[in-house]
């Protein structure tokens, strides 16, 4: 059958690579392997995944970290499904998959993409802050996360929550929430995505201890600009621990994070006609010198 | 099959038309259509109020699915979506084996669907009418059902429609809820959700819609009534007909296997009809039902009736007492009657508490009866100030903060000239007045009073018409050895050794009591001696019958020192609920929950506490707790602080207030607010300062020091724990003195006052050495070596840690061991022996991943890329060091983010690449700021003026700074820096840098000296010693062979060319070697560093330049 590798890095969105029945495939750090495993603990030429016989084996190229699969030392392996490769400290997820799924998967994922780029997907009601919900819904429903914010401010002392789903009050509690603020700060200092995995949390390895540390297993920041300023964060992540996020997913995080810039620049356009209009009424009302006078009418 | 109400199976024979009238064909889907390029349809399975569920195939995952179509008329509502949608992200991230996953929601079109887990078999509502459950299949429902429906609760869900129908069974008989989260559809129209459901919903939910806690716990009381009789409990026609019998009715619980009758008070207690009287969560229940079936499934013949047992039985007798007797004695609590005993006022004290203890005991074995401890009541009198008797006052007071409905009053009095005579007064307060009545009046016989009591329990039960507990699950010794009572009151105060004495006395003439044997376990354990109480207990159960109190509790204590938590947890609950009233018993129960950490089990059990004493001077405490615990934080403090606070100064109990106090200060500390934090603290500390609480003051100082030390202000940490310091030692508590000297050299070593630190550990050490505990005396000794180090004292920080480390390996505790080698490869890296380093840290690095310890494979992790660096392997060792500070800051290690952002600054400075290190500096400055201590601020301060060039003599205070090594680097760096600059400059005297250069020892500064070596041979150069010159050459030689391969050697390199050129001999080969290196290190270097880097080093003239250099070899 043929396979899905997908390669978890760290901090940054994870590679899928498809490998098809019959051949070889060369892992390594340098440029000319056909899966580049961009990591510092991965050496140039680190190992080879080839088809012969129907079955999938995994060879490591006499590497200096040298490979794991499922967390044991390897220099040669046949690999079944759902094996965890470790190369160097990168973990990558195999998986076998018939040509039926293969498709079905590129099928798939084309749908999302369109759904996400389709700007009608989302009905625009006359009320931003509906909109902003909307958005943020489909955010989660296609990068099949579990929970979404989006936090708007000009500075991160004034950043704070617009809208959030599938949170429960007490999920803001800082103890539980802390990792999510570490990367929120970040993103909106640096104006950069930030993405974080945590693959330990994989079910494979859920022996080890560190899943007791974090939670969460896999987020993604994206920051919001206005006239080249950070105002906000679209903030997602997913407790399951089998959740990786895709280099698509952080494709379609972008494209929605778009739609997302465009209603809060509309939010934040009216809030500056609010306040115009708040100075002109103002105004208006010093000249004429009846402010409380009128306001005095308005109680009776 | 799958999925909710509608989703009974239909035959293929049957037409759906016919099943039901709310069929809307415009969303129906054709079997084999293709949803979102994933999900092939496979066929139709039931349609409902919500809409179609279809079988599906998920070609990506190869599976069956289930696929429910939301109606159009609910999918066009934008509202109710994006509640339900809001709900179903919630519910998506249920994870439980007993609730249906959902997966996905998605909108195709026009078609808003959700995917979930395919079931294959069918909804409960066909499993009960086919009426072919057994008692077991029955029990796994139940449980099944509670599990996942607490799962819920606990997650914050609530379902709002569970019955038979949304529960679905599969072929292995495991059970799944559906349909969580669909309720909120139903918003929009509120009487139709009503309509829905009557049968499950609670009363309150159906009068006002009003959803609470037990909405939930209702149904599925309603749905275990159903499973167990065979029918519903409460029909009718019309909803208002429901609801009135629902309000008015007393369901029958006649189960179809009378097996299940011992289930009857728990499913009434589920579906009573006011809220309050139902368990307070669906946690709580489950509980219940464990206990019931815990006990049911010992070998105990009788089955144990728990909670409101002879409720009814109570409430007909005290109606005929209306008639027959002048004053009916009221229950406030509706199961069960409490009392207390007061003491006789005889001039023998110890007779007094004897007897007291004595007819205690003996009304404790009465069912429904809950009886105050003596030793409460004796705290309470103290804590008060009370004497007998009590005036009418008093006994209100008493009364009332005992939470009893009667003190019993027995006296001796004496009646002629050698008989004395007994009486048994019952006081009572009924509204205003206050009832004495005499029951009993007797000749009192004072060498065999024993059976006096006896007498007085009989009349006593018949007054109030209880009964003893002739099912007995657990008895209590018939015999009881009156002497044991005081023992029990020694251990409560703290006087370990009288009890020890009493005991022995009792021992050596009963060796084979049971009894005496448990108290003896107790004693042993209060004293922690563990060995002792386990022989002790083991003695206990060998001599007590089975099935008795003595031999329960004996087998739950040794359960639990032997960690087995399981059994353990089943004794106590035996324990538990066989004196249902023993809040003693509970408050223990708990106090094993806290050990074990089952934190909620804890909070439901005290819970059960409170309930029945109000006023109990521990639970509310220990709620606070649990609930801290599981970070409710407001919740601890409102709920339970608070009572555990007016409680403790209703009893005025001011031990508890000052506990109670600093409860309130850890909570305001976790919350942030710490002003809030510092004023509860100090509060608390006044309190049990006044009190002579000093163990209690100790702990508060502990606590206000570390805040302080956390916001910097280490004066007033240092005063609080010198005042702790004061207090350990007047306690003579040698444990407390030693943790608090070691906290003291923590202070210092924070402060980087490595001096005052050494003091303070090598006080720790001999305090520990006399403890005798080699674990505490390692850690001081690795303390100790590494002030040595700190002071450049590298001998004595030798000593120490070796001893260190063989106390490590002699007790075996690996992450001890690490630490003190990872210590040791410190000072071989400063030594210069960076091959025994490299060694060193890479072993600890193994040894750390073995043993999973990320934090102390992060330390060996970073010095192994710091030789990396000095290697020049510059740019992998820069990535490298980035994800390993990455790392720190997932794991919120501040002073690793700290030490490594000054690393990462420092090698940024190191290659002439300024932007990139100050961008690493502002990362960290806060935290340097914040948490950093004085050697983190000077180096942070140091790289700050390097980076812009600013380094003059002025930025370092050198007299300060030249007496411990952290410091003394950067003052040896600033000094070479400063040469360097000169050198640059074009000037060619740098000996007034040197000259203060040379007086610096340099034993632990190899990697610095080596730089002063090339300082000095560019000196000599210039001066054209040429002598002197090659003898520094040599001793760099020699020094570069003991480091290995060192980024910086080809300076000297260059040198030995100019020396070769004036020996007129070939410099070809050194020039050679220069390039190379050059060359070697411009691959290990961004491209656009290059220039700034060769620039950097080109700091003093040659007459080939670098430049020059690297052309050569090309």
């Amino acid at each position: 059958m043929p396979a899905r590798i997908t390669v978890c890095y760290p901090n940054q969105p994870a590679v899928e690579s498809f490998l098809y029945e019959g051949s070889g495939y060369r892992l390594g750090r340098a440029i000319d392997n056909d899966l580049l495993l961009d990591h510092p603990t991965v050496s140039r030429q680190h190992a080879q995944v080839a088809h012969t016989n129907q079955i999938w084996q995994l060879k490591d190229q006499r590497s200096r970290n040298g490979t794991k699969v499922n967390g044991i030392a390897i220099t040669q392996s046949t690999l079944k499904t759902d094996a965890l490769i470790s190369v160097g400290e990168l973990d990558c997820l195999f998986e076998t998959k018939s040509s039926e799924q293969l498709d079905a998967i590129i099928t798939h994922n084309q749908w999302r993409l369109s759904s996400s780029q389709s700007p009608v997907s989302i009905p625009l009601t006359e009320h931003l802050k509906q909109n902003l919900s909307a958005q943020l819904q489909n955010i989660i429903m296609l990068t099949g996360t579990q929970r979404g914010i989006i936090l708007l401010g000009d500075s991160l002392q004034t950043l704070s929550v617009s809208i959030a789903h599938g949170m429960q009050p007490t999920d803001f509690k800082l103890a539980k929430f802390e990792g999510s603020v570490g990367a929120i700060t970040r993103c909106f200092e640096s104006g950069q995505a930030v993405i974080a995995m945590d693959v330990t949390r994989h079910e494979l390895l859920s022996a080890r201890k560190s899943i007791e540390l974090k939670k969460i297993s896999a987020l993604a920041c994206i920051p919001l600009f206005y006239e080249d300023k950070v105002v906000g964060v679209v903030y997602t992540d997913s407790k399951l621990s089998d959740k990786v996020l895709t280099e698509l997913d952080i494709e379609i995080l972008s494209t929605m994070s778009q739609q997302i810039q465009a209603s809060v620049q509309a939010i934040l356009l009216q809030q500056s006609i609010d306040s115009l209009q708040l100075i002109l009424d103002d105004n208006s009302i010093r000249t004429s010198g009846k402010k409380d006078n009128s306001l005095l009418n308005l109680c009776h | 099959m799958s999925v909710s109400e509608e989703s009974k199976p239909i035959k293929p024979v049957a037409d759906p038309q016919q099943t039901t009238q709310l069929i809307l064909p415009t969303n129906s889907l054709t079997p084999g259509e293709c949803l979102v390029g994933r999900f092939i349809i496979k066929s139709l399975q039931g349609r409902g109020r919500y809409g179609c569920v279809y079988s599906a195939y998920d070609q990506q995952l190869d599976a069956v699915i289930a696929i429910k179509v939301l109606d159009p008329s609910l999918s066009q509502n934008e509202n109710t979506l994006a509640d339900f949608k809001n709900e179903l992200l919630l519910v998506r991230q249920l994870s439980h084996p007993n609730i249906i996953r959902v997966h996905e929601y998605y909108q195709h079109d026009d078609i808003h669907f959700l995917t979930m887990d395919w079931i294959e078999g069918c909804s409960l509502e066909e499993v009960i009418a086919s009426q072919s459950l057994s008692t077991e299949q029955i029990h796994d429902i139940i449980e099944q059902l509670l599990s996942g429906l607490a799962f819920a609760q606990q997650a914050g869900v609530t379902h709002k429609d569970i019955k038979p129908e949304n529960i679905m069974l599969d072929t292995s008989g495991r059970l799944y809820i559906a349909d969580f989260g669909l309720s909120v559809l139903n918003k929009e129209s509120a009487s139709a959700s009503v309509l829905g459901t009557p049968y499950y919903a609670p009363p309150e939910y159906l009068q006002v819609g009003k959803v609470n806690a037990s909405t939930d716990l209702y149904a599925a009381g309603i749905v275990i009534f159903q499973l167990c009789c065979q029918c519903l409990p409460f029909t009718g026609d019309s909803i208002d007909e429901i609801v009135q019998n629902k309000l008015l009715n007393k369901p029958n619980f006649t189960p179809i296997n009378t097996e299940l009758n011992f289930l009857k008070n728990w499913v009434l207690s589920l579906i009573s009809v006011h809220s309050a009287s139902r368990p307070i969560n669906i946690a709580q229940a489950q509980q219940q039902y464990i206990a019931l079936i815990s006990d049911k499934k010992t070998p105990v013949t009788t089955p144990i009736y728990y909670g409101i047992f002879g409720l009814l039985v109570v409430g007909v007798f005290v109606l005929l007492w209306l008639y027959s007797q002048p004053s009916p004695i009221k229950a406030n609590a509706k199961s069960h009657y409490a009392v207390a005993i007061l003491p006789t006022t005889s001039k023998d004290e110890e007779f007094d508490q004897t007897f007291a203890n004595y007819l205690n005991y003996q009304l404790s074995e009465i069912n429904n009866l809950r009886v105050v401890e003596q030793s409460r009541l004796s705290q309470l009198f103290k804590q008060l100030g009370i004497k007998l008797p009590l005036d009418d006052s008093k006994i209100e007071l008493v009364t009332d903060l005992l939470q009893v409905d009667v003190l019993i009053s027995p006296q001796t009095i004496i009646a002629g000239a050698t008989a004395k005579e007994i009486t048994f007064e019952l006081v009572f307060v009924d509204g205003f007045k206050i009832h004495r009545e005499t029951l009993l009046r007797k000749a009192f016989d004072e060498k065999n009073w024993q059976i006096t009591t006896t007498d007085f329990v009989d009349k006593f039960k018949k007054r109030l018409d209880i009964e003893a507990n002739t099912k007995k699950v657990l008895s209590l010794e018939t015999n009881p050895l009156i002497d044991l009572f005081a023992i029990k009151a020694f251990i409560a105060q703290g006087q370990f050794k009288t009890a020890q004495q009493a005991l022995n006395t009792i021992l050596s003439k009963n060796p084979e009591s049971g009894q005496t044997w448990l108290q003896q376990g107790e004693l042993n354990l209060a004293q922690n001696l563990i060995l002792e109480a386990e022989q002790a207990y083991s003695k206990a159960l060998e001599f007590s019958t089975a099935n008795s109190y003595t031999a329960k509790l004996a087998s739950a204590r040794l359960n639990d020192l032997a960690g087995k938590v399981e059994q353990a947890q089943a004794d106590y609950l035996t324990l538990v609920n066989a004196f249902p009233f023993n809040t003693e018993l509970k408050v223990m129960l708990a106090e094993f929950y806290f050990l074990i950490e089952q934190h909620q089990k804890m909070e439901a059990l005290l819970q059960d506490v409170v309930n029945i004493d109000a006023n109990h001077p521990k639970a509310w405490f220990m709620l606070g707790k649990a609930a801290f615990l599981q970070g409710n934080f407001e919740k601890a403090l409102d709920e339970y602080f608070v009572k555990a606070l007016v409680t403790a100064k209703k009893l005025k109990n001011k031990y508890k207030e000052g506990e109670a106090l600093n409860a309130f200060g850890v909570v305001y500390e976790q919350l942030g607010e710490t002003k809030l934090a510092f004023d509860y603290y100090q509060e608390a500390l006044a309190i049990r300062k006044v009190n002579g609480d000093l163990a209690g003051a100790g702990t508060t100082m502990t606590n206000l020091a570390a805040m302080h030390i956390n916001i910097g202000e280490y004066q007033q940490a240092e005063q609080y724990l010198k005042e702790s310091l004061e207090i350990y030692q007047q306690l003579n508590d040698q444990k407390g003195l030693a943790n608090t000297y070691n906290e003291l050299g923590n202070l210092a070593e924070e402060q980087a006052l490595y001096q005052i630190a050494l003091e303070n550990y090598r006080h720790a050490l001999n305090i520990r050495i006399d403890l005798g505990n080699l674990m505490l005396q390692a850690e001081s000794m690795n303390n100790i070596g590494y002030t040595y180090f700190m002071l450049l004292d590298p001998e004595n920080a030798l000593v120490y840690w070796r001893q260190s480390e063989q106390l490590y390996q002699q007790i075996q505790f690996p992450i001890g061991i690490i630490h003190v080698r990872q210590n040791l490869a410190q000072l071989e890296l400063a030594k210069g022996n960076w091959r025994n380093a490299y060694h060193l840290f890479n072993n600890t690095l193994a040894d750390a991943n073995e043993l999973n310890s990320t934090e102390e494979s992060l330390v060996s992790h970073s010095y192994l890329t710091k030789l990396a660096f000095l290697q020049g392997n510059f740019q992998s060792s820069i990535t490298e060091l980035k994800a390993l500070y990455a790392e720190a800051e997932k794991l919120q290690d501040v002073r690793a983010i700290a030490q490594l952002g000054l690393w990462l600054a420092d090698w940024s400075l190191q290659l002439g690449d300024e932007i990139v290190a100050e961008k690493h500096l502002d990362q960290i400055s806060k935290i340097v700021s914040t948490y950093g201590n004085k050697e983190y601020k000077a180096a942070y301060l140091f790289l700050r003026n390097q980076s812009k060039n600013r380094i003059t003599n002025s930025t370092l205070n050198i007299k300060a700074v030249v007496t411990d090594h952290a410091h003394q680097v950067i003052y040896i760096r600033q000094l070479i820096q400063q040469a360097r600059d000169e050198l640059r400059s074009g000037k060619k005297d740098i000996s007034r840098y040197l000259a203060r250069l040379e007086k610096i020892d340099f034993g632990l500064y190899q990697y610095e000296y080596i730089e002063y070596l090339e300082l000095v041979a560019v000196q000599q150069f210039y001066l054209k010693d040429w002598q002197g010159l090659t003898g520094t050459l040599r001793e760099s030689d020699l020094l570069l062979r003991k480091m290995g391969d060192y980024w910086r050697s080809f300076q000297f390199d260059r040198l030995r060319a100019q020396l070769a050129i004036i020996d007129q001999q070939d410099a070809k080969k050194y020039h050679d070697k220069v390039s190379k290196k050059l060359k070697s290190l411009a691959e290990n270097l961004p491209k656009e560093l290059l220039s700034r880097f060769i620039d950097q080093q080109n700091y003093f003239q040659l007459n080939d330049s670098l430049q020059e250099l690297r052309r050569y070899d090309q």
